[in-house]
């Protein structure tokens, strides 16, 4: 017989705000029947709260919490008043000890903010997700006004031994009724588009809303396997087959409380999201998951859905997180180029970022070469000539030259860098991204490109190797530099 | 003589220092409160706005809305933004305060226009000019002036040399123009410089709950519902927040002495262990209990109010 997977839960509570969010409202939607008790019949849980000494006692004597007790084994643990002088680090520590002891007793780690409220059925499917082999499961939250939403869920959900049951469809639309200000900052045409941007949405008319995330803190995962980044979010790249972002309010929904003026300092300023705003953000939370996490299209919705209607906002969805993804990837690129002091193709390929070219440049972020022009290129080029790249009227011809300064081509990657492979008579064929062919070869101590430029290896970034080449390797442009008299 | 007439001029000019010193005390005592109201109240006027955008994109009736259920019909859209021009119009004329007020109503009107009104006035004060700018040239782009515009994003440029997005607009029009170089070189610049331009406003709070604007003389200046109210600052009123998480008035019903020297004459342990016993025990209902604001000095003009605590 298999042994049942073991969870263990965490909270970090404490303040009278928080505590009675989570005594109120968390909790008792805990309780509904399809969370917490169907994951406990299924799952070995434990529930670790911690909390500090002035609060102890009041979660001690809560009838909530004995009812959660009968439910779960819980366990209270307070944090001494050294830690609690720094709260932020006090929930960091917290966090991370209970991720040590999960890691060492082969648990998977949940993690529950106090300030929430999950809709009957959230922790119905968590199980089969994980006995399918997922080591880690991504959700999100909506965000509600407090004031407002808690009484409404007290007078909405049915009552029963301290749980409140409220199924997801009537959850979506009580949390659309009472739903914070600064989701509708989020929505992706607003003028005062939050300076945080973790999540955009696309509102489809009486039926609910599009989600696309950019970047996601964890909800439940297995520590042995999953390392964070100092950010808090996941440290490796992750496919389908062992993650999953939960993307239907069907299969789990939750909202997040909050009161009306919390963080509208973020939506106070005309601001759009571009695809620039956007990935210039996304590089401050960068993570090797984050296109997993953005490629979600998450459904919050009231009932039936009009699929076309949800579609046409899909199309809309991706296009938008295509462009910043590459606008993304071209400002990684761009930052190491303009590091290295190459400034023509610094500017060049700010200009295609700035003029949202890049992304049409190219699509998907692979695993690449990069061949920078050295500026001195570039000037034997003559400066008139690749200035012209930058008229409105030469956008081809720009895309063009991007493309031919790109391999898309890992194993070639891994042999140049490998320079043990290329032996003196051997040599590499490449195809740029424009269709042109490359050979490198090695003169001595010398890679070379078409047995005369010299190929010099100046750093690696995300998917991309940067080498620095003394020529251009856009066959017009090279035509044009024979055109000028020496 | 000369020693009297450098006695009596040294004397006048003590005194006018110091009276200068006051009025300049006054002042910025006056226009922080001023601006920490005019921010709350903004903020509650953009959320207003936010959540009609978003009901009419969604296909549902505004009246559907209950997120602002707990906002009294006092403080309706028409009545937040006719507060809040009457804050602005109490502001000196000249005042950094002013020019920031005066941003936030340019970004409003453009926000919802998609232009500056022609009779836009300049701004004081640099930290804010570069949005004031920013905005005119947005402007001049969208009616298609974009010589007006350049000079307009070389203002901000002058004001903020770190403005990212005044180089990205300068490196979008410089292309449209077809000068090449202008254009590499921005757009180079635009991404060398990118902005957090929402740290400007810090201010969390909304106009719903009292908010400490800050101390004047012995009181705390609050407030609350667009009235500014004269607190006694002895610590016996405090601003806590509730389990609702709204932050309410509360009275401590020991004396300021009686809590001075108690906390002066015991060790912090037993300290922390009479607070846990106050605050976790009934204790906590008869010792503390919320009060109302109703009973101090207030008034809608903060002048006035300062006035009448310098009287007491």
């Amino acid at each position: 017989m298999q042994d049942k997977l073991k969870i263990l839960m965490v909270s970090a509570v404490w303040g009278d705000w928080h505590i009675n969010a989570h005594l109120t409202a968390n909790v008792p939607t805990l309780l509904a029947s399809k969370n917490l008790p169907e994951l406990a019949r299924r799952c070995d849980i434990a529930y670790r709260i911690y909390t500090r000494r002035s609060d102890f006692m009041r979660l001690m004597s809560s009838p909530v919490m004995k009812n959660l007790s009968r439910v779960v084994s819980v366990d209270l643990r307070i944090l001494s008043e050294d830690k609690m002088a720094n709260p932020y680090e006090a929930h960091q520590w917290a966090w991370q000890q209970a991720t040590d002891d999960a890691k060492n007793s082969g648990h998977f780690i949940l993690f529950i903010p106090p300030d929430v409220v999950w809709a009957d059925g959230a922790f119905l499917h968590i199980p089969d997700l994980l006995l399918a082999g997922k080591k880690a499961i991504f959700m999100t939250y909506v965000r509600v006004v407090s004031d407002t939403f808690v009484p409404a869920l007290q007078e909405l959900g049915q009552k029963s031994e301290g749980a409140i049951t409220v199924p997801s469809g009537d959850m979506v639309k009580l949390a659309l009724h009472h739903l914070h200000p600064i989701m509708a900052a989020s929505c992706h045409d607003c003028p005062y588009f939050p300076v945080h941007a973790e999540m955009i949405l696309w509102p489809v008319r009486n039926e609910g809303l599009l989600v696309r995330v950019l970047a996601r803190e964890m909800f439940l995962y297995d520590p042995s396997e999953i390392e964070l980044t100092p950010m808090a979010l996941m440290n490796r790249q992750c496919d389908a087959q062992d993650t999953v972002f939960i993307d239907d309010s069907d299969i789990l929904f939750a909202v997040s409380l909050a009161p009306l003026g919390k963080d509208a300092a973020w939506h106070m300023e005309y601001r759009l999201a571009t695809p620039l705003f956007l990935a210039q953000w996304w590089l401050r939370y960068d993570s090797p998951a984050n296109d997993f996490i953005a490629s979600a299209r998450i459904r919050w919705h009231t009932g039936p859905m009009t699929l076309k209607a949800w579609r046409r906002e899909e199309i809309r969805s991706d296009r938008l997180i295509r462009d910043t993804i590459m606008t993304r990837e071209g400002l990684r690129i761009w930052r190491v180029i303009n590091e290295m002091g190459h400034q023509k193709a610094a500017s060049l390929l700010a200009l295609a970022i700035g003029q949202r070219l890049f992304s049409k440049a190219f699509r998907n972020p692979s695993r690449a070469m990069i061949f920078v022009p050295s500026d001195e290129a570039f000037q034997r080029l003559c400066g008139d000539k690749i200035d012209e790249l930058a008229k409105p009227e030469n956008v081809g011809g720009l895309l063009t030259f991007l493309r031919h300064h790109v391999v898309f081509d890992p194993v070639a990657s891994v042999s140049i860098l490998d320079g043990k492979q290329l032996g003196p008579s051997a040599h590499i064929k490449l195809v740029t991204s424009a269709g042109q062919q490359l050979m490198i070869t090695k003169a001595r101590e010398n890679l070379l490109v078409n047995g005369k430029d010299v190929l010099t290896l100046e750093g690696r970034v995300g998917h991309y190797t940067i080498y620095r080449i003394n020529n251009v390797l856009d066959p017009d442009m090279k035509r044009s530099l024979e055109s000028i008299p020496v | 003589m000369g020693q009297s007439s450098q006695t009596v001029a040294d004397h006048n000019s003590d005194s006018g220092v110091r009276l200068s010193q006051d009025a300049a005390r006054v002042s910025s005592v006056v226009e922080e409160a001023l601006d920490g109201a005019f921010i709350a109240l903004r903020q509650l006027a953009i959320s207003q706005y936010l959540m009609d955008r978003f009901f009419r994109d969604f296909g549902w009736s505004w009246k559907e809305y209950r997120g602002f259920d707990h906002v009294e019909s006092e403080l309706s859209p028409e009545f937040v933004l006719s507060r809040m021009k009457e804050l602005f119009g109490s502001v000196p004329v000249n005042s950094q305060v002013r020019g920031k007020m005066e941003t936030s109503f340019a970004i409003d009107e453009f926000v919802k226009l998609g232009r500056l009104s022609v009779n836009s006035s300049p701004v004081n004060g640099k930290a804010v000019a570069d949005r004031i700018w920013f905005l005119r040239a947005l402007s001049a782009v969208n009616e298609g002036h974009f010589d007006t515009a350049v000079m307009n994003l070389s203002h901000v440029i002058a004001a903020n040399p770190m403005s990212g997005s005044a180089y990205l607009l300068l490196g979008q029009i410089f292309y449209k123009q077809g000068l090449e170089n202008m254009a590499l070189t921005n757009m180079n610049l635009a991404l060398l410089h990118p902005e957090e331009s929402g740290a400007f406003y810090v201010v969390g709070r909304s106009a719903l709950e009292p908010i400490l604007l800050g101390r004047w003389g012995k009181y705390s200046v609050m407030y609350y519902k667009s009235e500014f109210y004269a607190v006694p600052g002895t610590g016996e009123y405090f601003i806590k927040s509730a389990p609702d998480g709204k932050n309410i008035l509360c009275h401590n019903h020991v004396k300021p002495g009686v809590r001075n020297l108690l906390l002066r004459l015991l060790p912090d342990g037993v300290v922390s262990l009479m607070r846990w016993l106050v605050y976790s025990t009934v204790l906590k209902n008869t010792i503390v209990t919320p009060a109302s604001l109703n009973r101090f000095s207030h008034s809608r003009d903060i002048r006035s109010l300062v006035s009448q605590i310098d009287q007491v």
